[in-house]
């Protein structure tokens, strides 16, 4: 991609730039290259290629890695040298472009990766008794939930083009009616009127019910009785009249461990992978001394987008 | 049996005092298409991709049937046939960004000297890179890494990088630009006749696992100019949408609903045995998502997401339009997962119903383009492209079109539609349809299908003048639920009919797609041929004979001289078991007619491009209706 000359010469800030890029290239320039990777000869070892190995999978794991080597096939072997050379290769050409300096992907992804071989070295040791999963469960309860639940269908009775009064009186025949002849829940829909929503409702929590019927509805629905085979209501919406037949209808609850058992174990591993992270974080800062600058905060309203 | 039927009558008449009582041809449903994924000019990689001057209004004005000016080639184009709703769901991130550099109108926040400096040269690259066009290697350079630690989670991948903004804070400019859009939703709805939706689309994908959602709501600017869409660039996790689609629509009143789409390049993610962090699978989260995504996007140009042959093995019609490469700067080889189909997905519900209790996967479908070029095209002979720049016979091999993906304009699909069953033509009623799954999907032609699942049907109901008063009244419609009620449940009957677009080629046969759960806990499936064209006969396995083809290869021309205008069937399912998991969906097939890649090549007057076959069968999918046992 290239930058039009006729339009950078027209930009006197360019200008200034330019020659301070000058400036600085010509200073890299003059900056002996440090480290020894500078020079052009590549040495493939067996223990450089058992370190690749390690480092391609995240396993750190050396005796396992020797293993592995062993076992490759030697087409697989030459795969492996080839791309350990084509990385080494453009490694050190990056580096010696500089391109390692200030550059804050970089900076991100050593710090994520170091951040993965900690983890690691954590992970192996920690382990979970049943007592202690039981006290993690119990403090944080909360976290587990379940939401009440309820399955029922509704014969419906629009409001449309009816007074409230009307639409109530022709709800309560309908309901002494359905009753009296005993229909079924798959019969509903041959008495209602069309509704917006579904016919059905397996298993909804009061959020959904109320997002088809408003939360007046829900609360009354939930409040009802399942299973006993009858028609209930009418209930009222924002679109009408409902006579409900509830097949079930589950309150709320906490659950006990034996059901949410791997979901609590996941938590409480991560909870402890984070302290011990946290820790060791906290132990690495400690061997750094730090010293700051006085600081000026600055208006909050001012503060950069973070994506 | 009979006393039922006296029952019955005796109801009907009882029920004198309820007026609308049955379905009166007035409260029943009509069909609407539409198309719920959009790109203009306003997304960042559209407008990179040489989609500089279709925005919002031309999208709406194509597809209410004006003629427009194609974004690349300056043609005149129009669709065949217009649209009855349109979502224009730009990117998230950086909307309207690179349009507005470009424009030299962009409002960015203050930053430091250096940061000044190094955005200066960013605006640079931009610029030249847009007026040399070459800007496409811009968006590819944008697109994500493979990841360094396949199958786990994707966000905490260390390749997983999301890029840097060097443009600094961006938000002055995407709020004007999803004001434009907002406006621009509400000056083109018009109730009764056209309903624009305000959308966006949520674009994660780390490493390259596709989790984009399009998000859409049926308010108007008081709601939608309260907030800002919510990106990628804000959280990769789908329980950060819908976080934010819950508080969103608690402090501004809006509602929504978010469709998954292109889960045929997920690597597994879209429909996954655990969540994204690798947690299981729980009641909440299963209830959270099915709050939020009633509905999937099936089919589009980036391929079709039904089933893969190798998941579905015993369907000869399975890895339609299959499109296997990843969004990603580095190529990968394709492989199949079954999180990334919606069939497997499906099946996979059932599987963690039995044992968690809650469906997490109980969605209906719909087809839509994800076209980036401003235009809604899902019409093989009338077919603009993925992006304006391969949307021509001669650029389709142009150039790279996504990254490293090596796909070209040949691998793309001409798909496809969302339809929806609605009282009205309306931003409320058809998002109600949305909401209640009555909604279906078709790879370009209006193939028009009803379904209702139920028991007693009369016995020529298929036959009957209007099956949807019978089926709303003694069924559920698709999207619906079935639940066993009586002590011995007789089998689940599916009353279906399928017309043809008038515009399009005949059907080649209607088919009902049926997945269930064994006593194990271990899904299964199924294709019945429940009704076909012509005098074919099927075999004791269940196989019908193919319809043929009309299709002239050297001028991509065919006849409607095979298949059927309409088919209707009454269904009963042979294999039912009153005490199994269930859903049925309806796949409909049309007879063969030309791919877009052959009218391509007779055009240039070469041999049809060996990406895609050169004739296809296009199709609808229904939403499926679950039966649940007490």
């Amino acid at each position: 991609m290239k930058i039009r000359l006729h339009k950078l010469t027209t930009e006197p800030l360019l200008q200034f730039i330019a020659l301070g890029v000058v400036i600085y290239v010509l200073a890299e320039m003059i900056v002996p290259l440090e480290n020894g990777l500078s020079s052009n000869n590549i040495k493939v070892s067996e223990a450089a290629l058992i370190k690749y190995m390690q480092f391609q999978n995240k396993r750190f794991d050396s005796s396992a890695a020797k293993e592995k080597w062993l076992s490759l096939s030697i087409q697989e072997r030459e795969q492996l040298i080839e791309d350990y050379v084509r990385d080494e290769v453009l490694y050190r050409e990056a580096l010696a472009l500089g391109l390692d300096r200030d550059d804050q992907i970089i900076r991100r992804r050593l710090t994520q990766k170091l951040d993965y071989v900690m983890r690691g070295f954590i992970e192996d040791v920690e382990k979970v008794s049943p007592v202690e999963l039981e006290r993690f469960f119990l403090n944080n309860q909360s976290d587990y939930w379940i939401d009440a639940s309820i399955t029922y269908t509704h014969v419906f009775i629009s409001s449309n083009n009816r007074t409230e009064a009307e639409t109530k009186s022709i709800a309560l025949t309908s309901l002494a009616q359905l009753n009296k002849m005993n229909i079924p829940f798959d019969r509903a829909a041959a008495f209602s009127e069309r509704f917006l929503f579904h016919r059905n409702y397996v298993d909804r929590t009061p959020d959904f019910v109320s997002s088809h019927f408003g939360e007046s509805f829900s609360e009354q629905v939930f409040s009802a009785k399942a299973g006993t085979g009858e028609w209930q209501g009418p209930f009222s919406s924002h679109y009408g009249a409902h006579l409900v037949m509830i097949t079930k209808n589950d309150q709320g609850r906490h659950p006990v461990l034996e059901e949410v058992a791997p979901l609590v174990l996941g938590d409480l591993r991560r909870q402890k992978l984070d302290i011990a992270r946290k820790a060791a974080l906290e132990e690495m800062i400690g061997t750094y001394s730090i010293s700051r600058d006085q600081l000026k905060v600055q208006n909050e309203d001012v503060l950069a987008y973070v994506p | 049996m009979l006393t039922h039927k006296l029952a019955k009558s005796a109801l009907c008449s009882l029920f004198f005092v309820l007026p609308g009582a049955g379905i009166s041809a007035e409260s029943s449903t009509e069909l609407y298409w539409g198309d719920t994924h959009l790109h203009t000019s306003y997304s960042f990689d559209a407008f990179l991709s040489k989609n500089q001057s279709a925005d919002p209004d031309t999208a709406y004005r194509w597809a209410k049937g004006l003629p427009v000016i194609h974004p690349y080639t300056r043609a005149k184009v129009q669709i065949e046939t217009p649209l009855d709703f349109l979502v224009v769901s730009d990117h998230a991130e950086a909307m309207g960004v690179m349009r507005a550099v470009v424009r030299e109108t962009e409002d960015l926040g203050e930053m430091s000297f250096w940061g000044e400096v190094k955005r200066w040269l960013s605006l640079a690259i931009i610029r030249d890179s847009v007026e040399d066009g070459t800007s496409e290697e811009v968006f590819n350079d944008l697109l994500p890494d493979k990841a360094l630690q396949p199958g786990s989670d994707p966000v905490q991948d260390p390749a997983n990088v999301f890029p840097d903004s060097s443009l600094g804070d961006m938000t002055q400019t995407v709020k004007t630009a999803w004001g434009e859009i907002v406006d621009a939703a509400d000056r083109h709805n018009d109730p009764g006749t056209f309903t624009a939706f305000l959308g966006w689309e949520w674009s994660s994908i780390p490493t390259g696992a596709n989790l984009h959602r399009v998000v859409i709501s049926p308010n108007g600017a008081k709601e939608g100019r309260q907030y800002l869409p919510f990106g990628s660039d804000q959280s990769q996790y789908p329980e950060d949408l819908w976080a934010f689609l819950d508080k969103t629509a608690r402090e501004t009143g809006s509602e929504f609903i978010a469709i998954p789409h292109n889960s045929n390049v997920s690597k597994g993610y879209m429909f996954p045995e655990v969540t994204l962090k690798g947690q299981p699978i729980t009641v909440n989260y299963a209830r959270t998502r099915m709050a939020w995504e009633p509905v999937v996007e099936v089919t589009q140009i980036k391929g079709d997401s039904e089933t893969h042959a190798s998941l579905s093995p015993e369907d000869p019609f399975a890895s339609f339009e299959d499109y296997g490469y990843y969004l990603q700067k580095t190529p990968e080889a394709y492989e199949v997962s079954e999180g990334d189909y919606v069939r497997a997905g499906l099946r996979r519900g059932l599987e963690i119903e039995q044992s968690i209790g809650v469906n997490p996967f109980k969605f209906g479908v719909i087809g839509s383009t994800d076209a980036h070029t401003g235009l809604s095209s899902a019409e093989e002979d009338n077919f603009w492209g993925k992006f304006a720049h391969d949307s021509t016979p001669e650029s389709k091999r142009g150039g790279p079109i996504l990254g490293g993906t090596r796909a070209t304009g040949w691998n793309m699909s001409a798909s496809g539609l969302a339809a929806a069953w609605a009282q009205e033509n309306s931003r409320e009623a058809i998002f109600a349809a949305f909401k209640r799954r009555e909604v279906y999907a078709t790879t370009g032609p209006r193939i028009k299908v009803r379904v209702f699942a139920g028991w007693n049907f009369p016995k020529h109901a298929a036959q009957a003048e209007e099956i949807a008063s019978i089926g709303y009244s003694q069924g559920v419609p698709m999207g619906g639920d079935l639940v066993q009620s009586a002590e011995e449940t007789p089998p689940v009957e599916l009353l279906i009919r399928a017309v043809k677009d008038p515009a399009d080629a005949n059907l080649d046969r209607v088919q009902v797609v049926k997945g269930w759960l064994d006593k194990s806990g271990t899904s299964h499936e199924k294709v019945f041929n429940v009704a076909w064209s012509g005098e074919r006969v099927m075999d004791s396995s269940g196989r019908l004979p193919e319809v043929g083809s009309t299709v002239d290869i050297t001028t991509a021309k065919y006849t409607n001289t095979i298949g059927a205008a309409e088919l209707a069937t009454l269904w009963t399912d042979p294999d039912f078991d009153e005490n199994q998991r269930a859903f049925y969906y309806v796949r409909v097939l049309q007879i063969p007619t030309p791919r877009h890649s052959l009218y391509d090549a007779v055009s240039l007057q070469v041999k049809p491009p060996e990406e895609g076959p050169a004739v296809l069968q296009e199709r609808a999918y229904t939403s499926p209706i679950w039966y649940t046992p007490q």
